[in-house]
């Protein structure tokens, strides 16, 4: 509240201020700020000057104007022309806020520029395609599988899911899985069931892998 | 299969390595796909993996350290393990700073030592 009234009374000083260097001429170019201040000032000053140096003549349109008054004048023109310029510190537009919320505006977030890796080397995938597929199973049931289901049975490593499978069957044995069904044996492996495409043999690539 | 030896294995270039582990773990593969496992053979193709990792990751850390000698930042595994206390602790340097005034007034009275004489 304090802080209003203050701003206010500033506000009213600073408009008489401005306003009194804005008579004359509405342009808002320095020549003519100038000469439109220096005649409001120095038709006052003159008779002030008048009475400090008697070197002057009685009439009352010669306009005598000692040296540091120009200098002064100069200053309080600038001045104000750099208020209007630069904008009153005190009246700034507040943003008009039209919700009770404040939320946090967007600010700089700057990228990481490390001035060093925090590890020497990257780690190394731990689970490449050789960890993932461990070996095809040979039992009785997987050969059914083989021969009926156009599917091979595989014990993959159990952190591996069902994608991760399908990728590495395709890079190891260049085959297309339809799908991979996947279970975790009583044994604590897991077993995966890769579906091949039609258009692949199980039987063909079982003797290519040499599981038959 | 014999199984490789680490000196063997540090001759070889980096491109060699990759390849040579590659061949191994195929190998490694195929003995494990067959009806019957051939335990010993499938013990040496495993050693033999684990000699070619560990030339692999020695001639790596090896040549990192001579890339960063002398670097203000290092990587921190690079960097004296230490212990994290130790890590912590003032530098001999930083713990023996001084004061001037105290350094000035040791110069002008540093401690006598005398002796009585007999």
């Amino acid at each position: 509240m304090r802080v209003c009234f203050f701003h206010l009374l500033y506000q009213i000083r600073l408009d008489i201020y401005l306003h009194l260097f804005s008579m004359g001429p509405k342009k808002e170019t320095k020549d003519a700020a100038a000469p439109a201040k220096k005649k409001e000032t120095t038709t006052a000053a003159a008779t002030a000057s008048a009475k400090k140096t008697t070197k002057t003549t009685t009439t009352t349109t010669t306009k005598v104007v000692t040296k540091e008054r120009k200098e002064k004048v100069k200053s309080t023109a600038l001045k104000a022309k750099q208020r209007v310029v630069r904008g009153n510190r005190l009246t700034r537009n507040r943003k008009v806020h039209l919700k009770p919320t404040f939320r946090r505006p967007f600010t700089l977030r700057l990228q990481r520029q490390p001035k060093y890796p925090r590890r020497s080397v990257p780690k190394r995938n731990r689970l490449d395609h050789f960890a993932i597929i461990k070996y095809p199973l040979t039992t009785e049931s997987a050969m059914k599988k083989i021969e009926d289901n156009n599917t091979l049975v595989f014990i993959v490593n159990i952190r591996a899911n069902k994608p991760m499978i399908q990728q590495a069957v395709k890079k190891m044995y260049d085959v297309e899985a339809e799908k991979v069904n996947t279970l975790i044996r009583p044994d604590g492996e897991k077993k995966a069931y890769v579906r091949l495409k039609a258009d692949h043999d199980a039987l063909d690539v079982a003797n290519r892998i040499g599981i038959i | 299969m014999t199984q490789l030896r680490c000196s063997d294995l540090r001759t070889k270039k980096a491109g060699e390595l990759d390849q040579q582990l590659n061949e191994l773990q195929e190998e490694l593969l195929s003995l494990k796909t067959a009806g019957s496992r051939n335990v010993d053979k499938i013990g040496k193709v495993e050693k033999s993996i684990v000699h070619v990792h560990i030339v692999q990751n020695q001639t790596r850390k090896d040549n990192l350290r001579s890339f960063y000698q002398g670097a203000k930042y290092k990587p921190k595994d690079l960097r004296p393990k230490q212990t994290r206390a130790k890590r912590r602790e003032l530098t001999e340097k930083e713990a023996s700073c001084v004061l001037k005034k105290t350094e000035r007034k040791n110069a002008t009275f540093p401690k006598r030592t005398f002796a009585v004489k007999e």
